[in-house]
């Protein structure tokens, strides 16, 4: 069993690395931009995403399923970074100013959007990124968070309500 | 579909820069270095399964292993789940009046002890005879969920007291290919624990270290936890409680993202005589000095019940207690003298540390604060409920995304204590 594994890890030989990263990488910081709203962070977490996807993945003459395993890091990544920074952030937005507050009524639309987008719980927010800028089917979006399509459903319907809430001048096309 | 809402993701997604040549060199260069490393720990793996081998080779042919001839409490080799000659006659009282089966078998107490310790699902253990002479055996136990990349873990087992098909098996030994460990007696009661492991799978992986004495990891002699950010770690000066023999179990398990159990190490260590304490050991292990010392100084004081004491320990101008801050606490402590009790419960957990920007390390008690708790753990589930929450309770907590809500309480990389909050948010 071993010996197999070792023999696929031998398989991948490394100008596939660079060749998958030069083909995944921009959708992935976009993803992950989306996913987090901080470029850093994105950055930071493609980086990540990449180390732990080329290390564990065997078959590299699938890209496809490269892509399908490298978006499932990434959004796993943003979850659990997002739980992880939640509580601390908390605490200190309560003893500093608001300094996130919009600074004005001429925000950008797109600029209201990442923040209605940061204000959904990360599974909602990466569902939505899934059904509306991966385009993926509620079954593909079921399989990229690894939850059943029940949930998805659920997950969207509760982030479009909020998205609704945050964004009320948005002219929504199912209204 | 909205097209809209699509448009719009497009467009803010468009907002995020991409220099591959910037990014992608770091990027590969880890990536190499980490299938570089993968690599040798499959072969470490393979060296493993060799030296398993030999080992059971050794336990048939090697004519030193002396026959048994009942337990001994000096030389008591059991680790798990008897520890002791009188709770291995307890065992064997069961096993005599027909209860406890799986336990006279070596492949039966290996699962045991995985769905016991590790926690996994009955239905996911899989056990493999891989040696038996007589009262030793070696077992190879994996899980069925895992896949062929996690490698199976090698438990050594024994008849400590009665031999033969009723004798009750013991472990006294478990070993994975995925951790390389070394333990060091720093002084009587703080140990050190370094080494590697072969690969980090799905990331947020974590070492737990839990040491022991009989079937359970309650009461805890000596905890901590270290977050994998690479294949090393390294817990230092970790407490451990005596024990009445001055021996106790370490396990040391490689946990994953999910918090399921990959592999684990189980190794007998030395602790310092005297009774086991219901309460667990503040545990400073690994600590900076300053944290370390402070730690220790607001445990004593709030376990003394001395609120004049603990509030010589903080600064009432940057000092928060739950909502309020820049006021002194210690009139609401006087009067509620229970909150002196979460802080006893809480520092008496593991600790946990992160970057908070703009401040430096934050050290926190209890570790749960970084819990994700859609993966939560038993020994968490325990900790939470020993901090008074119900399983209903714990529930909320897991629907509402919330993570941890219960007491917790900070010290700075420069050994100020920043907070004790009690309140959810």
């Amino acid at each position: 069993m071993v010996l197999t594994v070792e023999r696929r890890r031998q398989a991948a030989s490394q100008g596939g690395l660079d060749d998958l990263y030069r083909a995944h990488a921009p959708e992935a910081l976009r993803l992950a931009y989306l996913l987090t709203g901080e470029r850093a962070q994105a950055e930071d977490l493609v980086q990540d995403a990449f180390v732990k996807v080329l290390g564990r993945f065997h078959d590299l003459r699938n890209r496809d399923a490269f892509w399908w395993y490298l978006r499932r890091t990434i959004v796993n990544l943003a979850r659990s970074q997002f739980r992880r920074r939640k509580v601390e952030r908390a605490w200190f937005d309560r003893q500093r100013p608001d300094e996130t507050a919009p600074a004005g009524e001429d925000l950008a639309e797109r600029d209201r959007l990442q923040r209605a987008l940061m204000t959904l719980r990360p599974e909602q927010r990466a569902a939505i990124v899934m059904r509306f800028y991966e385009d993926l089917s509620e079954a593909d979006t079921a399989q990229a968070l690894g939850v059943a399509v029940g949930t998805v459903k659920s997950l969207v319907s509760r982030g479009m309500d909020r998205l609704r809430a945050e964004l009320p001048e948005h002219r929504w096309e199912d209204e | 579909m909205d097209t809209r809402l699509r448009n719009l993701l497009h467009d803010l997604a468009s907002e995020m820069p991409v220099e591959l040549e910037r990014s992608g060199r770091p990027t590969l260069r880890r990536a190499r270095r980490r299938r570089a490393v993968g690599a040798a720990g499959a072969a470490v793996a393979v060296v493993a399964f060799v030296a398993v081998g030999v080992s059971a080779l050794r336990l048939v042919s090697d004519p030193t292993v002396p026959a048994t001839t009942g337990p001994n409490p000096a030389t008591f080799a059991g680790l798990w789940p008897e520890t002791s000659p009188e709770m291995l006659e307890t065992a064997q009282e069961e096993i005599d009046q027909a209860h406890m089966p799986l336990r006279t078998t070596p492949d039966g107490t290996a699962s045991l002890l995985a769905t016991n310790l590790l926690d996994w699902e009955p239905t996911d253990v899989r056990a493999e005879t891989l040696a038996v002479d007589g009262d030793e055996a070696i077992v190879a136990i994996s899980n069925r969920t895992l896949g062929d990349q996690v490698p199976p873990m090698t438990v050594e087992l024994r008849q400590l007291g009665e031999t033969g098909p009723n004798g009750v098996w013991s472990v006294v030994g478990v070993s994975t290919p995925l951790i390389e460990d070394e333990v060091t007696e720093v002084r009587p009661g703080v140990i050190d624990v370094s080494g590697s492991v072969t690969d980090l799978f799905d990331g947020e992986e974590m070492i737990d270290l839990n040491v022991f004495d009989g079937a359970t990891l309650v009461p805890p002699l000596g905890r901590a936890r270290y977050q994998l950010t690479d294949e090393t770690f390294a817990l230092s000066e970790v407490d451990v409680s005596p024990t009445p023999d001055g021996r106790a179990t370490l396990l040391l398990t490689m946990r994953d993202a999910t918090g399921t159990s990959l592999g684990a190490v189980m190794v007998p260590i030395q602790t310092p005589v005297g009774e086991i304490s219901e309460q667990g050991p503040y545990t400073s292990g690994g600590l900076p000095p300053d944290v370390a010392v402070m730690g220790q100084r607001i445990y004593d004081a709030a376990r003394a019940g001395d609120v004049d004491g603990l509030g010589e320990l903080l600064d009432p101008m940057t000092f928060i207690y739950n909502m309020s801050d820049g006021s002194d606490p210690t009139p609401e402590w006087r009067e509620n003298p229970s909150e002196l009790d979460l802080m006893v419960a809480i520092l008496e957990m593991p600790w946990t540390s992160r970057e908070i920007e703009g401040e430096g390390t934050f050290y926190f008690w209890p570790y749960l604060v970084n819990s994700d708790l859609d993966a939560l753990i038993p020994e968490e589930r325990e900790d939470l409920k020993s901090l008074g929450y119900t399983d209903e309770e714990i529930q909320l907590m897991i629907d509402g995304g919330t993570g941890y809500q219960g007491p917790r309480l900070a010290i700075d990389e420069n050994g100020e204590w920043r907070n004790f909050i009690t309140v959810g948010e």
